[in-house]
């Protein structure tokens, strides 16, 4: 019987402690009072009108309120005409809105243009990847050439100081090609076919 | 902790014996039978199903196909199609064997110039025999920019000529450096945090910064792994586009 009492005493503690007026204030604040238990708006009404699916109460209840107002101006039209102040009330809230979302849509429009490719575009990177070794690759070339012809034919140096430069000049027309300056060669221009 | 080491080719067991010349099998050409493996299972393995909602395995085989169908269509056009089988079967072996290399302990064979070398030398050929076959000499046009003066014409044409050979060279340097300077890279940094640690407890403190920066490589080497395969297989469907299409 010692767990018990213990657990009880412990209880004891922590009930004393619910005592304190801070403790009892903040559980009536968060609670609410407890006679009044419509604590949420809808909370009885249909289920599409449930709190938990709006968390703008105002809209729910702008909603209902116009929904009402459509309902009854098509039932009995001549009998009630909408007050001055409703449709003054009715487009301030369309223009805000209307703001609101010409803003939204700007600061999208300003992210992408509809034509060009996302930035994550992998053959972006590819293309990026490239640069570097396309120019590399045109002198190895020529050097390999200029060494080649100088050990055949006996020329050096000459093989290799023209071959090089040519090599330089194929690297940058390679570099040129794939970043775009230059259009790729097709075999027939344009206009022959 | 010597980062080359991990190139080092080792012979298995030698297969035969060509004049007074070891054919063996190495650890390179067992990774690339693993991969082959791999790949064999998953491409067989995902469509055997034939399933109308794909399943997981069967969606990465049809991303996959779908990734370089769309690739060679736009690069070469739908008559590169005939060539999908090669890009195709390029980039899955290099994205294989990329990843592989990735795992620790492993052997990542492209980064051994003599793989990507005959890589790219396959797509130099398979261009210029198809081009030739296709277009017979008006292939030579390639290298003839029109609309030149004749003065500079034979210089301009043989800087094209140039341009054209040193393709297979970029081809393969490309991949075979990206593979190589990363994985010593990744070496380099984890050697960092056994040497560190050797120092004690403030150098296991130490150690901390290099083997974040180990985690991050190891992010960036997969995003290179995928991108060099990706890169080898668009540069052969822009190589492919030369032969095939003689006016585009």
């Amino acid at each position: 019987m010692l767990i018990p009492t213990a657990h009880h005493d412990a209880f004891r503690v922590s009930r004393t402690l619910d005592k304190s007026p801070i403790q009892k204030a903040f559980q009536l604040v968060s609670q609410g009072p407890a006679v009044l238990d419509l604590t949420r708006p809808g909370q009885y009404g249909p289920r599409g009108l449930g709190a938990a699916d709006c968390r703008d109460l105002s809209v729910v209840f702008a909603g209902v309120e116009s929904m009402a107002d459509d309902a009854r101006d098509q039932h009995d039209k001549d009998d009630r005409k909408l007050q001055p102040t409703d449709e003054a009330a009715l487009s301030a809230r369309f223009q805000r809105l209307g703001e609101r979302l010409g803003k939204l849509n700007r600061s999208r429009a300003s992210d992408r243009q509809p034509g060009e490719p996302p930035a994550s575009d992998p053959s972006a990177i590819a293309r990026g990847l490239r640069l570097s070794v396309e120019l590399v690759a045109g002198v190895l070339v020529g050097a390999g050439i200029g060494w080649l012809l100088d050990r055949w034919l006996g020329i050096s140096p000459w093989g290799m100081i023209v071959f090089l430069l040519l090599g330089f000049a194929a690297g940058v027309l390679n570099v040129m090609r794939v970043a775009g300056v230059v259009q790729p060669n097709k075999l027939d221009p344009p206009g022959s076919k | 902790m010597d980062p080359i080491h991990q190139f080092e080719i080792k012979n298995l067991f030698v297969l035969t014996r060509i004049g007074g010349h070891e054919i063996a099998f190495t650890n390179s050409a067992l990774y690339m039978v693993i991969a082959l493996a791999v790949i064999s299972a998953l491409m067989i393995g995902a469509t055997t199903s034939r399933a109308l909602v794909p399943g997981r395995m069967q969606s990465i085989a049809e991303i996959s196909y779908e990734f370089i169908a769309n690739t060679l269509r736009q690069s070469a056009g739908s008559e590169g199609m005939k060539f999908f089988p090669l890009v195709f079967t390029l980039f899955m072996f290099i994205l294989t064997v990329n990843m592989l290399g990735l795992i620790p302990y492993t052997f990542t064979v492209t980064s051994h110039i003599i793989i990507t070398v005959s890589l790219a030398l396959l797509v130099f050929l398979t261009v210029i025999v198809y081009g030739f076959k296709k277009n017979g000499l008006r292939f030579f046009k390639l290298f003839v920019p029109s609309g030149i003066p004749i003065v500079i014409l034979p210089l301009v044409t043989f800087i094209e000529v140039l341009s054209f050979i040193s393709r297979p060279i970029s081809h393969s340097v490309r991949l075979f450096a990206n593979m190589l300077a990363g994985h010593i890279t990744l070496k380099v940094f984890a050697g960092f945090v056994t040497m560190l640690g050797a120092a004690g407890f403030f150098g296991w403190m130490g150690a901390v910064l290099p083997l974040g920066l180990t985690v991050a490589l190891t992010a960036l080497e997969l995003l290179v792994a995928f991108l060099q395969a990706y890169v080898f297989a668009i540069l052969t469907c822009i190589y492919l586009n030369d032969a095939i299409h003689p006016g585009h």
